[in-house]
């Protein structure tokens, strides 16, 4: 009786062990989904507006923290800016200006529980005098 | 003899619950590696979309890149006044880059490999006099796979 007691035991903790990591990696996968779609989401608008700025007001109707050349928003598990941030945004925007427009560049890390669960960079150009960028 | 059926029903009693634990483990297990399957295949899932974004907006960010450079040799030749020879002989420079005259212009068509089966092609419509400022206009950027270009199968015309 207790060595069957025992082996339930062991084999309870098992499945037990199975379906939490099942679960932890099903949730790992939607926010993974929730970032991809988001950043796909920043690479669009920036490719017409070229500014981070405008960028995050059209994509999360709201401004961003700026630090130097980096910006960085903090968004719950749904994606949407929060103070209490599940997810944190950061992008980082290089800019390099040609004779006829500029070129910038922005890498959108997002980071949860201090690991990078995504990371995207993306491009615009914009031209100096009004050359159609929409695509 | 009482004792004898006291032992015998307990005996009875534990195999039987026994059995119904060993039911509810198997069952259990099954359903813990299923969900376990599902979140792995999801996870792979995920990490191909994943890698298949940042493949699109890497090739994205090398036509941009290219785009930058045919519009600085536009703006250069509609500086120098010596557009509609200056352009193609410049743009035709690059790789996988074709030039074609057209009435307003020139047509410039590029493809930019996002991986082994798909490309992004751009088309750009470069103006030999800039239209209300503008240098070019975008006719076509989008990816494509070898199958939907114009390379179709030789189809009967219906004439022998």
């Amino acid at each position: 009786m207790i060595l069957t007691l025992l082996f339930f035991c062991i084999s309870g903790a098992v499945i037990m062990t199975v379906f939490a990591s099942a679960a932890g990696r099903m949730q790992k996968n939607d926010l993974t989904d929730n970032a991809v779609l988001c950043a796909q989401s920043c690479a669009e608008v920036y490719s017409v507006t070229g500014s981070v700025e405008e960028m995050a007001m059209t994509v999360f109707g709201s401004s961003c923290e700026k630090v130097e050349s980096t910006y960085r928003i903090g968004l719950d598990r749904d994606f949407r800016p929060s103070d209490s941030a599940a997810v944190v945004l950061i992008l980082n925007e290089k800019r390099s200006d040609g004779g006829s427009g500029t070129l910038g560049s922005v890498t959108a890390e997002f980071i949860h529980n201090d690991s990078t669960l995504y990371s995207l960079t993306f491009s615009a150009y914009i031209p100096d005098n009004g050359g159609e960028s929409d695509e | 003899m009482n004792e004898k059926k006291n032992n015998s029903f307990s005996g009875f009693g534990v195999g039987y619950v026994s059995v119904m634990m060993i039911f509810a483990v198997i069952c259990l297990t099954i359903l813990a590696v299923l969900s376990f399957q599902a979140a792995d295949s999801g996870n792979a899932l995920t990490e191909r979309n994943a890698a298949f974004t940042a493949e699109y907006y890497a090739a994205d960010a090398k036509a941009k890149q290219l785009l930058m450079e045919l519009d600085e040799a536009a703006f250069a030749g509609h500086q120098s006044s010596f557009f509609e020879d200056d352009f193609p002989a410049l743009a035709s420079g690059y790789d996988g880059v074709s030039v074609t005259p057209v009435p307003e212009g020139f047509r410039v068509s590029y493809d930019t490999a996002i991986n082994d089966r798909l490309s992004l092609s751009s088309e750009i419509m470069f103006y030999t006099t800039p239209l209300n400022g503008r240098r070019y206009d975008i006719v076509k950027w989008g990816s494509s796979s070898p199958d939907t270009q114009d390379s179709g199968p030789a189809l009967w015309d219906g004439e022998f």
